[in-house]
C-alpha cells in the first residue's frame, strides 16, 4: 500500500523549528556558464546544483548519492564554502556562510572539513605523513613543536597507523593506508562538519570496510557530523540516518534512510538500488537497468530532469516540472508519479 | 586436451633496487572455451601480472618471467617471436584495460582506433572497416555510432570509453579475452550495463573470458570458475557455486563478507582486519597468518600446499572452514 498526501510541505520549513540544525541549505544554486557560441548567443549555463534545499542535523550521518555528474561534490564544495553559490544561501551553524567576514569566515571554516575521493591525488607525493597531518595545525597556529608533534602521533594512533609511518612519504603506502592519512588531517582540527567525497570508492572491496568502520567509530568519539557523497547506495544504507538522491542537480527523494529503502518511490531511487550487484546467488533480483547515461548538464532536458531515462515517462512529466512533495512521514519525492510501476 | 589457454607454474618477478618483488608465484590456470573465470584478489596480488603475462606484454626487463608450460589453442605461448604475438594479439586474445581513457589513444578518433583492428588483422579496405567499426560499436549499445565514430576519448563519458574498449576487444572474435577491473572505475548504474553487454557479447560469441577483479559482487554476476589469489599464490579455485555458498579458505570469506549487502542490515562492516603485506616482506608460513583470525603456529611456519578438495575445488589452507554457509 502506497499513501501518497500532496501537501506542499518542503523539508527545511519543517525543520527549521529545530536547533539541532548544524547545516542546512535553501534553495541553492551553484550554476556555471558556458562560454557562449556567437557573441550575443543566449547565455547557457551548466545547472550544476539547482534549486536544493537539504538540512544536516547535529551528530547525524546525512547521505548524498547520485552517479557522476549530477553535482554531488559541487553541493558538498558550497556547503564548504568553496564554490559560491549562483543564488540560495547555506547557513552553517545559524549564520549564512557567505555573509561572513573573512576572518569569520576562516573561523567557520576550521569547523568543517573534507576527505577526497582519490588517496593517490590528495597527498602532497613529496610531503611525509608528519607534514601532511600538520599542516592544518601549522596554518592555525598556536601549536608548539611538541604539541604539534604528540597532536601527528595521537592522530596516527587514531587512524590505525603507526609511529614508524611518521616520517614515510604517500608512495610507501597502500590506497587504504593513504585513506587513514588524509582522513587524520581532516580531523587534526577537531572540525564538527566532515565531508566525505566519495572515501571508499578508489579503494578496494576488502578494503571499504575498515575505512567505514573507522569513520564510524571517529564519529562516535568526536561527535562529529558528516556528509556522506556516494554512488552506491549499499554503502550508505547502514551509515546514514537520512538520505538525498540527486539527479542532474535536483534532488529526486530525500528522507528517513529506512524508510527510503523500504519503499523506494521513485524511479531513479529503484534504479540505483537495482544496480547494486548482490553476491548472494539465490536472490532473485528484480533488475531495472537504465537504459542511456545521464544527459549533458547543460541544457538539461524540460519537465522532470529524469524524463528521458525514465521507463515511466509520460506527457506530463516531459512539460512540468515536479515539485518536492511529502509522502511519507520523513520522506519527500519530486516525481508525478510516486511508486509508479512497483509491485505490490 | 580441450583447454583453450594451459598455464602450468607462472613466475612472475621484478628484481629491484629494495629487492626482489616476486609478483606472481607459481600459478596454474586453465581455461576452457566459451566459459568465463574469474581471478579475484587485493590491489597487489599480482592478478594484474597474470594477465600481461599471459599475454606477453611484460617488458623484459625490468619483469623476469617464467613459466613450466603456456599453450594457447595448440600454440606455445613460451616459444613465438613477437612478431607472431603481434598477430595473435587482438586477434585470437584480447584485452579490456580498466581505465579506458589511458588505454585509448587521445589523438585519435575512436572510430579510426577501432578501425586499426581491422587493418591489421583481415583484409578490409578502410571502407569495409568503417562500416564494421561502426557495426561493433552498434553492437556494444553506442548510440549514433556513425557520429560516435568521430568522437574524441575525451568527448566521451566513462561508460561510453569502455564500451569502446569492449567493441575493440569483441572486434575480431577472438577466443579469449581477458577484462582488467573492466567496471571499476564505473558508477554503480554504469556497472550493470556495462556487464550485461559483456555478458550478452561473451555468451553470443562463445568467447573465452578472464575476468580480473577484486569485487566479488561482478564476479557473482559472470563467472562460471573463480581462483582467488592472494600475494601471488591461489589460495583457493572452486566453481562460483561452491566457492560463494561454502567457501573454505578464510581470506574468501573475508572477501565475500566484505561485499555490503543491500538485505542484510548490521551497524558495523565485517572488515579483514590489517594490510596486504609489503611484497618485499612477505610473511613466513601461509601469507595469510597475519591476518587470519584461524591461525595456529604451523601456519607461522610452513607454506601450505594447493591441494585438491575434490574434483573441481583447490584450496591452500591448513584448516580448511567446513560447513560454514554464507550468506
Amino acid at each position: 500500500m502506497i499513501t501518497v498526501s500532496c501537501a506542499a510541505i518542503i523539508p527545511w520549513e519543517v525543520n527549521t523549528m529545530a536547533d539541532n540544525t548544524l547545516i542546512r541549505t535553501e534553495d541553492l544554486c551553484v550554476w556555471f556558464p558556458v562560454r557562449r557560441a556567437l557573441p550575443f548567443g543566449k547565455r547557457r549555463y551548466v545547472k550544476a546544483v539547482d534549486n536544493v534545499s537539504i538540512t544536516i542535523e547535529k551528530g547525524e550521518t546525512f547521505g548524498l548519492v547520485g552517479e557522476s555528474g549530477c553535482g554531488k561534490s559541487t553541493l558538498a564544495n558550497a556547503l564548504l564554502g568553496m564554490q559560491k553559490p549562483t543564488a540560495g544561501k547555506v547557513y552553517f551553524k545559524g549564520k549564512d556562510l557567505n555573509a561572513l567576514s573573512i576572518k569569520d569566515f576562516k573561523e567557520a571554516r576550521r569547523d568543517m572539513q573534507m576527505i577526497f575521493q582519490d588517496p593517490f591525488s590528495s597527498l602532497d607525493p613529496r610531503w611525509d605523513v608528519y607534514r601532511l597531518i600538520s599542516e592544518p595545525m601549522y596554518i592555525r597556529g598556536g601549536y608548539t613543536k611538541e604539541q604539534m608533534e604528540q597532536e601527528v602521533l595521537r592522530l596516527l594512533k587514531l587512524v590505525g597507523l603507526n609511529e614508524d609511518d611518521l616520517h614515510r612519504y604517500p608512495s610507501e603506502f597502500s590506497g587504504g593506508q593513504r585513506q587513514r592519512i588524509g582522513i587524520a588531517r581532516a580531523i587534526s582540527l577537531h572540525p564538527d562538519f566532515l565531508v566525505c567525497d566519495e572515501p571508499v570508492s578508489a579503494l578496494d572491496v576488502s578494503v571499504h570496510a575498515q575505512i567505514l568502520n573507522l569513520l564510524m567509530e571517529l564519529q562516535q568519539e568526536m561527535n562529529m557530523t558528516y556528509l556522506f557523497i556516494s554512488h552506491n547506495l549499499a554503502v550508505v544504507k547502514d551509515i546514514c540516518k537520512n538520505l538525498c538522491v540527486m539527479y542532474l542537480g535536483q534532488v529526486m527523494e530525500t528522507g528517513d534512510t529506512q524508510e527510503i529503502f523500504n519503499n523506494p518511490l521513485h524511479p531513479y531511487t529503484r534504479s540505483l538500488l537495482s544496480a547494486v550487484l548482490s553476491v548472494n546467488l539465490d536472490e532473485k533480483q528484480e533488475r531495472m537497468i537504465l537504459k542511456g547515461e545521464i544527459p549533458s548538464p547543460i541544457d538539461a532536458p524540460k519537465g522532470c530532469r529524469f524524463c528521458t531515462r525514465c521507463p515511466y515517462a509520460s506527457e506530463k512529466c516531459h512539460q512540468e516540472t515536479p515539485q518536492l512533495q511529502q509522502c511519507g512521514e520523513k520522506h519527500f519525492i519530486a516525481c508525478h508519479f510516486p511508486g509508479i510501476g512497483m509491485e505490490k | 586436451m580441450n583447454e583453450l589457454l594451459n598455464v602450468q607454474n607462472l613466475k612472475v618477478i621484478f628484481p629491484t633496487e629494495r629487492g626482489i618483488v616476486r609478483a606472481v608465484e607459481g600459478i596454474d590456470l586453465c581455461v576452457h572455451p566459451g566459459e568465463c573465470i574469474a581471478i579475484v584478489g587485493e590491489s597487489g596480488c599480482g592478478k594484474s601480472v597474470t594477465s600481461l603475462a599471459i599475454m606477453k606484454l611484460l617488458s623484459s626487463p625490468p619483469a623476469l618471467m617464467h613459466a613450466d608450460e603456456m599453450t594457447f589453442d595448440g600454440k606455445n605461448l613460451l616459444q613465438m617471436s613477437e612478431k607472431q604475438m603481434l598477430d595473435l594479439r587482438g586477434k585470437d586474445m584480447s584485452m579490456i584495460f580498466q581505465d579506458a581513457l589511458t588505454a585509448l589513444n587521445p589523438v585519435m578518433c575512436v572510430g579510426r582506433q577501432l578501425d586499426e583492428m581491422f587493418l591489421r588483422h583481415t583484409k578490409m579496405t578502410r571502407t569495409e572497416a568503417k562500416a564494421a567499426s561502426i557495426k561493433a560499436l552498434r553492437l556494444v549499445g553506442v548510440p549514433a555510432p556513425e557520429k560516435r565514430y568521430h568522437d574524441y576519448p575525451h568527448q566521451l563519458s566513462g561508460g561510453m570509453r569502455q564500451r569502446v574498449l569492449i567493441a575493440m576487444a569483441f572486434a575480431i572474435k577472438p577466443k579469449l579475452i581477458i577484462a582488467d577491473e573492466p567496471t571499476t572505475a564505473l558508477d554503480v548504474t554504469i556497472q550493470a550495463q556495462v556487464l550485461d553487454i559483456l555478458q550478452k557479447l561473451q555468451r553470443e560469441n562463445g568467447t573465452a573470458l578472464i575476468l580480473i577483479t577484486h569485487d566479488l559482487s561482478v564476479v557473482a554476476h559472470m563467472a562460471d570458475r573463480v581462483y582467488v589469489m592472494y600475494c601471488g599464490k591461489i589460495v583457493e579455485h572452486a566453481p562460483l557455486r561452491d566457492l560463494f555458498t561454502d567457501p573454505k579458505h578464510p581470506y574468501t570469506q573475508g572477501l565475500l563478507s566484505s561485499v555490503p549487502h543491500l538485505t542484510a542490515s548490521s551497524n558495523r562492516f565485517v572488515q579483514i582486519p590489517d594490510n596486504v603485506p609489503s611484497p618485499l616482506k612477505k610473511p613466513s608460513g601461509c601469507y595469510f597468518h597475519t591476518r587470519c583470525s584461524h591461525c595456529t603456529p604451523e601456519c607461522t611456519q610452513c607454506m601450505p600446499r594447493l591441494t585438491d578438495v575434490d574434483d573441481h575445488r583447490q584450496l591452500r589452507c591448513h584448516h580448511p572452514l567446513g560447513g560454514e554457509h554464507h550468506g
